[in-house]
């Protein structure tokens, strides 16, 4: 567009009148005493790890070490290894043959480029399409469908840092035994067949589970070019090789222009130092609870750090409320053994012991975390009236609900990748050195 | 009523006080932290942050300068400190919602603020203070905490640098040359 004024006083003096009168907001009525940060964001983790955890990280992630690799798994290790491009491609795949995700890894020495697409069908909610960048210790991650991208520092390099790293996959699998097929036939191509078999083992929810993996390798290069594995009851997993040629474009961060990108690590410093002011208090069956810290993403999940009550006992059904937002009911009683990872019904299953979570001492302040996923009501109001449950010593019923109103949270991407980065919350002090 | 009278009644709680306290210096601040951060959001987030912090300190306040500078120089503490913080790690990349009161005039306002970006931080304060925010010179070597000789100065050399700054950009844009995009 051709500008008005060519002169640039002429564009001063525009540009002041323009601030002189810009619009500002309403004023606010009562002046808190903290003001909670408006900064907006995007979730990740529990996202993709829902899909990948179902399908394939079942067995790898609970399962142990072999002591020793068989010979020619050891030689495919090493081909692998000296591998530094390559492309992996996964169809994931439940008890009824329906598809459950389907993704593509592109990884360069240590970073790499996932990119996830929704499942066409089989789950009982919708995957969203998602890229994921490693590069250069920062880790990326792109919604597309929300609009929205975050990204932050994390210490590790090296691995995919996920269970389909096929290192893992190697490592993990095989302990009840491998056995190694020669002169075998893929599409008419020359390979060697190892089948892997593991388990029984039971998980940390006492199911008796096992894992049969069949890796193709190619009968010259040793170069892996299949795994297929199959998790009894649960799905099938299908992670196919390719080694085509180094393209730096396949590996780079490319978040389009004017996608908001959330910066978790300042968020972080952010929440961790406001946590000390109160947000609110309110008195419940003679505990004064404080409110510390509200945080809700686009992705339905609300996380509350309180102080002052007891800790959640671990057999308690009760969860944080939001007025005028659903509650997802659970379709399973607190303490079964079913493994839900999705995140959406993970928070009522966490019985998996008695005992009760201890509070996280930070700064000398206990903070007790209460969360919830809305999952289907994604679009939360700016501001939010919560209930949050209190708790005695003994008992798994709430003494009362906790009402804070008219709180205005953090809005972030992913509160699980911003409250618990790595599986690690961000108010445990670290130790001395 | 001058203002150490009227922060005496803040401190002590007096209601309507507090509330005056919030509606005198919402805008300016607002508009101030809005120019400095290029976000209407974070602008209020500041603004708020400011506000709550000078009333926490109130009694600090000795009336040596006006009420308003001693606010502004809270407000710009405030800020320098969010800056410091983002400066740290990536920058938000949200694109700003032009307002209905003009393309043009939106548009001015934003080579404005980018031209102002590139100032020493002393001009650009005395630039927002004076031209914006319509403080008279005392309040802002108060806000600053520089003669008022030093402000003037920074008042002429800040215009002087954004004509420059603001001739070229507006040739860029008038070509066609370089898309014109808030930063």
């Amino acid at each position: 567009m051709e500008p008005k004024h060519s002169n640039p006083n002429e564009t001063i003096e525009s540009g002041i009148a323009y601030w002189r009168t810009y619009p500002v907001p309403p004023v606010p009525t009562v002046l808190p005493n903290h003001s909670a940060p408006a900064r907006r964001s995007s979730i990740l983790i529990l996202r993709w790890s829902a899909p990948v955890l179902a399908c394939v990280a079942v067995g790898a992630a609970l399962l142990w070490p072999t002591n020793s690799l068989a010979t020619g798994l050891a030689r495919t290790l090493s081909a692998f290894d000296a591998i530094k491009f390559h492309k992996q491609h996964q169809v994931c795949t439940n008890e009824l043959g329906q598809q459950t995700l389907m993704s593509d890894i592109w990884t360069y020495g240590a970073d790499y480029h996932m990119r996830t697409s929704g499942a066409s069908n089989g789950l009982p909610y919708p995957i969203a399409p998602q890229d994921l960048w490693l590069v250069h210790g920062v880790l990326t991650n792109y919604l597309p469908k929300n609009g929205y991208a975050s990204r932050h520092r994390i210490n590790r390099t090296g691995t995919l840092g996920f269970s389909i790293d096929f290192k893992t996959i190697i490592k993990t699998n095989g302990h009840g035994g491998v056995k190694e097929y020669d002169n075998q036939k893929w599409h008419d191509q020359s390979v060697i067949r190892f089948a892997l078999n593991t388990g029984p083992f039971k998980d940390g929810a006492g199911v008796t589970q096992s894992v049969n993996t069949t890796l193709l390798v190619d009968a010259k290069s040793y170069l892996p070019l299949e795994v297929f594995s199959h998790f009894p009851g649960q799905g099938t997993s299908v992670i196919d090789f390719e080694y085509p040629q180094f393209d730096p474009r396949l590996i780079a961060v490319n978040v389009p222009d004017g996608v908001p990108i959330y910066d978790l690590d300042v968020q972080r410093e952010e929440i961790k130092e406001r946590s000390m002011t109160p947000i609110s208090t309110a008195h419940v069956a003679g505990r004064t609870i404080t409110l510390r810290t509200l945080v809700v993403d686009h992705s339905g999940v609300l996380a509350a750090w309180i102080s002052g009550g007891a800790p959640r006992p671990s057999t308690a059904r009760e969860l944080l409320r939001v007025d005028g937002l659903t509650l997802l009911e659970p379709t399973e009683e607190p303490g079964s053994p079913t493994w839900d990872s999705s995140g959406i019904h993970g928070t009522r299953q966490r019985a998996w012991s008695t005992s009760r979570e201890a509070p996280e001492m930070f700064r000398g302040v206990p903070l007790i975390k209460e969360t919830q996923s809305f999952a289907r009501d994604t679009t939360f109001p700016p501001r939010l009236t919560v209930r949050i449950p209190v708790w005695g010593n003994e008992g798994d019923k709430p003494l009362g609900w906790a009402i804070f109103k008219n709180v205005k949270p953090t809005l972030t991407g992913s509160t699980p990748e911003l409250m618990w980065p790595m599986n690690r919350d961000i108010f445990i002090t670290p130790p001395r050195p | 009523m001058d203002d150490l009278e009227f922060a005496e009644r803040v401190l002590r709680g007096d209601r309507d006080a507090n509330a005056e306290f919030v509606e005198r210096h919402y805008a300016t601040l607002f508009r101030y932290l809005r120019v400095l951060t290029g976000h209407d959001q974070d602008a209020e987030d500041l603004t708020l942050e400011s506000l709550a912090k000078a009333r926490t300190h109130l009694a600090s306040f000795r009336g040596g300068s006006s009420l308003r500078s001693w606010v502004h120089s809270i407000a710009f503490r405030r800020f320098l400190r969010w800056r410091r913080i983002r400066k740290l790690s990536f920058r938000l990349t949200g694109r700003e919602s032009y307002l209905p009161t003009g393309f043009a005039d939106a548009e001015h306002g934003e080579m404005l603020r980018i031209a102002l970006q590139q100032l020493s931080e002393g001009q650009r304060q005395a630039f927002i203070l004076h031209e914006i925010l319509e403080f008279d010179l005392p309040e802002i070597a108060a806000a600053l905490k520089t003669p008022i000789g030093t402000v003037k100065s920074r008042l002429f050399h800040a215009r002087s640098h954004l004509r420059a700054a603001l001739t070229t950009k507006t040739e860029e844009t008038a070509h066609g040359t370089q898309a014109f995009e808030p930063k």
